[in-house]
């Protein structure tokens, strides 16, 4: 089989996005812009009680009074929040009852995805939120859960029908008033996922929501907010992908994590929002805060492959409140092209005997920036606090940057913290090796890179594993310096 | 019997040092060729050159491989077409399975002949008779490739990717170093058993030792980038005993 | 609000001049390069810029034996009276100038330096001249309430090297006093430059910036003692221009009770083939507060660069605090570049032993301590100097 040139650039091209589809689903759609009027909107459309319409229109008045945040190592035009429409729901007749009702077209998008929800229904331990447009459109298992007392479903959901827990939790890791675009996602937030785990209680499978921007000038805005209650545990996956297109969308995501005494949850991420095309047009503004909270003797994990976004600002953090509580952080994030990451991970220690583990691994490819950016804080009270952080950097050209800013804040005498960083470039030697043994050029280097990730993807669930290593794949396509 | 490799007059330079000659050698198929010579008579830099490492030029002359000038050939052009380099310093790679590694490789080799992709079970099937041969640890095979393997563990490996990939031309470049001689009686052992009349193998060498075990056709000795003298397998013992100054003084009359 | 406080009157300048101050601020915490200090204390203060020059002598001051070249400068002002005459010859110029230097006003500290620091020490040297003898010079701040701005130029030609050897001290009785230095350094082709600073102005305030730029196959060593000071800033920028660099910064920072010592280190590889060391060591005891803040930048093409940069702390008290920021900031990819931080303490099981063998507890301390720091000390060549560190390492 030969191709013509044109014809192998044409289909490498659609392969290097390949989830840059657009689905043809009647929406209903805000007016464009930003003002009190909108939020009320927004609010009155999901049925929303006094209270929160309340936290919604005191959080859009402090991000009014804020600015942008202006230290990270990105450069890029700040959106104009006055532009974006801030509610976009696919358009359905009622309430769906169960998957069957679920609109064809939805179910197609979800099968480019990879997310087969009748086969995973019937293969997998996975539930699955999808959350398109920040409206979450369909969740599975949930009979199943309940059975257990697990409440998981749409954050709009659990407003009408858990009010006690969303009103107890919401903005607890994360207020409306922690940074600009947590403000902004407090005032205009639509949905997102929901979960509750009860005392005592292991979940017996994966959660997982994924993510999509579909409508065309739409920003998406959800919230997790997961409660794991004590003794309890609980692994949530969380995936994200775009349409491919020419101007840039905004993602102004805010996750919150409530680990109470002895529970644990683990948290994953495999982010693939459209990064632009190949001259860094177009791509997805990723500013994400994600937070979570320990109590006495929990554990908290975030688990994160970076590879989308034309820019990315999001650093995981954990709060490290309980005594004897364990916060960990393992990141690949790797850029291409004109993108730009600004990642890592904050960890407070605050109670006794707390540790904490960071394993950041960077690539940089194409003419791309990625920083890694983690605060380790040791508070006064931290007695024997541990915390442990490797952040390493590759990198495969010599146009783009890869950078490392540990802050390393210690106030008490007893903690022991150590950061180690490298930065080098892909090995030669190594890429002579594995082509001598017959791997092409191109191979060696995601097969290289890969195991230069591995100890993070070994910490991904199985399925997801296996995705992230294809996603690392593709995205290094045409970055051989 | 069939040429595996003819190379004629071939000059080579790295980083504008000029470090081969002017060197010629003819292998057939079923041969064992022994090359040994002082440090920094160019050994090392042959089977680079063989292999296809970018660094090296070649200024002047030919490397036919079958019949066919391969100078202009990537390393993994080279791989397919049956070219092995068992690697003096075999390269770690960490987080990659000596498994996953191998099975990459054979399948990239089936791909570019155009031929089917080994099928799970007929690869482990392959992988433990082979492994047997050089009688590597189960437990290396899923570690990473050669991370945190010992200098002998790292040289049984090589040869059972040898041994996985069934070359036409294997180049043996310094196998025996950093061996124990138990370790070079298993590895030497292992070559042996690969060796048919359809294949043939160039031994690089510094010492005469590894040539009791695996017996040369021929020995040539490298110096200054030339093959300055050939002979059979009792020149290498009068090398061992006269070392290499006598041959030096020979050359430069 | 953000800016010091001057009883104008005793400062000999126009009062065009005072514009330009007044509309310069103090840096805030907002500033990533400022983010950990606080100006509480010296907001506090009215600062005065009237001197005289009270020393007689060099007795009485903490100092080590010195050999070689003295210059003393005493609140600003050069002390002939006590400093060695002034030289020109065998390859090496020392002079007393103008300070005419173009100024970069980056800071409040850039602008107050620029309009304050009206004279300044000019240190050349000739081509391929080996200057034997080391260059001390002694900065000390006798005036309480004192604001004192000073300023050295230092050009290295071609092929030259020099040992400077730098104090910035107090007199015993003089408190809030702030000493506001810069240096701007320049070292030609295959020139080699030491400089060993000592930092103790005890209960002053300090802030000290150099700026460096290194010619092709120079070498550069700075060495850093900080022990006291109730509020120390230093900055080193160090740009290196040419291509075979070598660049070294070692330094040793204790601040004890009440005291706040913050290094900034910048060094910029702006050309290939150069090679970087960096290594800091933090004692930080009773509520003092370190900062460690170091930068390497590797620039577009600057191929072939090895940076290193270390930082290791040892928080001795319940109220100590260290902050560590070491940062890599890479544009090239043919690079080796790595950074450690460590915090924590003494090893237990090591000074369990140690008194298990019969040594007091605070012998011990002091063995540890040693153990701690003896790599950097031993970067100080001058065995003097190395005693008077320690001495005052273990004093604190």
């Amino acid at each position: 089989m030969s191709y013509t040139e044109k014809e192998l650039k044409k289909e490498l091209e659609g392969k290097s996005y390949e989830f840059g589809f657009v689905t043809n689903i009647d929406s209903e759609k805000a007016p464009v812009g930003l003002n009190e009027d909108i939020i009320k909107f927004i609010s009155s459309k999901k049925k929303e009680p006094d209270w929160l319409l309340e936290y919604r229109l005191n959080s859009f008045r402090i991000w009014s009074e804020m600015t942008p945040p202006q230290w990270a190592h990105v450069e890029y035009d700040e959106p104009d929040f006055q532009s974006i429409c801030y509610y976009s729901a696919p358009k359905q007749k009622k309430q769906l009852e169960s998957l069957d009702q679920v609109d064809p077209e939805l179910l197609k998008t979800m099968e480019k995805l990879g997310i087969s929800m009748e086969e995973q229904k019937r293969l997998t331990g996975v539930a699955v939120d999808f959350v398109m447009d920040s409206v979450s459109v369909a969740t599975s298992f949930k009979d199943k859960l309940a059975e257990l007392g697990i409440i998981f479903c749409s954050f709009s959901e659990a407003v009408q029908h858990h009010p006690e827990l969303v009103k107890k939790y919401m903005g607890s890791v994360v207020p409306a008033s922690d940074n600009y675009y947590s403000a902004l996602n407090s005032a205009v937030f639509t949905d997102g996922s929901f979960c509750y785990i009860p005392k005592g209680v292991r979940c017996p499978m994966e959660l997982s929501t994924y993510f999509r921007i579909n409508e065309a000038g739409t920003g998406q805005f959800e919230r997790t907010l997961v409660i794991a209650d004590e003794s309890s545990y609980v692994s949530y996956l969380e995936g994200c992908t775009a349409p491919q297109r020419d101007e840039n969308q905004l993602h102004a995501a805010v996750v919150e994590l409530i680990a109470l005494d002895q529970a644990e949850i683990k948290y994953s991420t495999v982010q693939n929002w459209y990064p632009g095309d190949e001259n860094g047009k177009g791509g997805v503004f990723n500013f994400v805060t994600k937070r979570g909270i320990c109590g006495y003797r929990s554990k908290i994990s975030w688990t994160q492959v970076e590879t989308g976004s034309a820019v990315t600002w999001k650093y995981p953090s954990c709060i490290l409140k309980g005594d004897y509580s364990v916060g960990e952080f393992y990141s690949v994030a790797l850029t291409n092209n004109y993108q730009q990451a600004d990642t890592g991970t904050k960890m407070i220690h605050v109670g006794r005997n707390t540790k904490s583990t960071i394993i950041s691994k960077g690539i940089s490819a194409g003419n791309s920036q990625n920083s890694y950016r983690g605060l380790v804080k040791i508070g006064k009270g931290a007695k024997n606090a541990r915390n442990f952080s490797q952040c390493d950097s590759l990198l495969m050209t010599d146009q783009c940057g890869a950078h490392t800013f540990p802050y390393i804040e210690c106030e008490n005498p007893s903690a022991m913290v150590e950061h180690e960083a490298t930065t080098s470039k892909i090995g030669e030697d190594q890429l002579f090796y594995c082509m001598q043994r017959g791997i092409p050029e191109e191979k060696a280097i995601s097969l290289i890179v890969n195991g230069y990730a591995k100890e993070v993807l070994n910490k991904l669930p199985m399925e997801f594993a296996v995705e992230a290593q294809k996603l690392l794949e593709i995205s290094l396509e045409g970055s051989v310096g | 019997m069939e040429t595996v490799l003819k190379i004629e007059n071939l000059h080579c330079k790295v980083q504008d040092q000029q470090i081969l000659k002017g060197l010629n050698l003819e292998i057939k198929k079923g041969e064992v060729h022994a090359i040994m010579g002082p440090n920094g008579s160019g050994k090392s830099t042959l089977s680079s050159v063989l292999a296809g490492k970018e660094d090296y030029e070649i200024t002047e002359g030919k490397i036919l491989y079958q019949n066919e000038e391969i100078s202009e050939l990537s390393p993994e052009e080279r791989s397919w077409k049956g070219m092995f380099l068992a690697f003096q310093y075999p390269i770690e790679i960490p987080g990659v399975s000596n498994i996953n590694f191998l099975r990459t490789a054979l399948n990239e080799k089936n791909k570019a002949l155009g031929k089917d992709q080994i099928s799970a079970k007929d690869f482990l099937k392959m992988v433990s008779e082979k492994s047997a041969l050089v009688g590597l640890d189960n437990k290396l095979k899923n570690r990473s490739v050669n991370e945190g393997f010992s200098g002998g563990e790292k040289k049984r490996n090589e040869i059972f990717q040898m041994a996985m990939l069934e070359p036409t031309l294997s180049i043996l470049d310094e196998t025996d170093s950093g061996l124990d001689i138990d370790a070079l009686k298993i590895v030497s052992n292992g070559v042996n058993t690969l060796k048919s009349k359809d294949n043939a193998t160039i031994v690089i060498t510094h010492y005469q030792r590894l040539l009791d075990y695996i017996v040369p056709d021929f020995v040539h000795v490298l110096y200054d980038g030339k093959i300055v003298k050939s002979g059979d397998k009792t020149l290498a013992l009068e090398l061992e005993e006269r070392g290499y100054d006598w041959l030096k003084l020979e050359t430069t009359i | 609000m953000s800016s010091l406080n001057f009883d104008k009157n005793s400062f000999s300048i126009d009062s065009e001049i005072w514009d330009s101050i007044d509309v310069a601020k103090l840096p805030t915490k907002y500033e990533e390069n400022w983010r950990y200090l606080k100006w509480g204390k010296l907001k506090k203060i009215e600062f005065h810029g009237d001197f005289e020059s009270q020393l007689t002598t060099l007795e009485g001051l903490n100092l080590p034996q010195l050999d070689g070249y003295i210059i003393v400068i005493e609140n600003g002002i050069f002390n002939e009276k006590i400093s060695t005459t002034l030289t020109s010859t065998n390859g090496l110029e020392i002079s007393i100038n103008e300070n005419n230097l173009v100024s970069y006003h980056n800071t409040y500290f850039d602008v107050l330096n620029a309009n304050f620091a009206i004279k300044a020490i000019k240190i050349k040297t000739t081509k391929g001249a080996k200057i034997e003898d080391s260059i001390n010079i002694i900065n000390v701040i006798t005036s309480s309430n004192g604001l004192v701005n000073t300023k050295t130029h230092l050009e290295l030609a071609d092929n030259s090297s020099l040992v400077l050897n730098e104090f910035y001290l107090s007199s015993t009785k003089t408190v809030n006093g702030l000493t506001n230095h810069q240096c701007h350094i320049s070292i030609g082709e295959k020139a080699q430059l030491e400089i060993n600073r000592y930092q103790y102005p005890n209960h002053n305030f300090q802030i000290c910036k150099d700026d460096i730029s290194q010619g092709e196959e120079s070498k550069f060593t700075s060495n850093n003692f900080s022990s006291s000071g109730k509020l120390v800033r230093n900055d080193i920028n160090v740009k290196v221009q040419g291509e075979n660099c070598h660049t070294e910064l070692n330094g040793i920072f204790a601040p004890s009770e009440n005291e706040f010592i913050d290094n900034h280190t910048v060094i910029d590889h702006i050309s290939p083939n150069c090679k970087s060391y960096e290594n800091y060591k933090g004692l930080i005891k009773s509520n003092g507060v370190g900062v460690f803040n170091g930068k390497v930048i590797v620039e577009k093409d600057a191929q072939q660069i090895e940076a290193y940069q270390q930082n290791n702390n040892i928080l001795i008290h319940d109220d100590s605090s260290v902050f560590s920021k070491p940062e890599l900031e890479i544009y090239a990819d043919d690079v080796k570049c790595s950074h450690g931080s460590t915090t924590g303490q003494f090893d237990d099981e090591a000074l369990f032993y140690l008194r298990s063998r019969g040594i007091s507890h605070s012998a011990a301390m002091e063995y540890l301590t040693l153990g701690f720091i003896h790599e950097i000390l031993n970067c100080f060549k001058n065995e003097n100097h190395r005693e008077f560190i320690l001495k005052q390492i273990l004093m604190n």
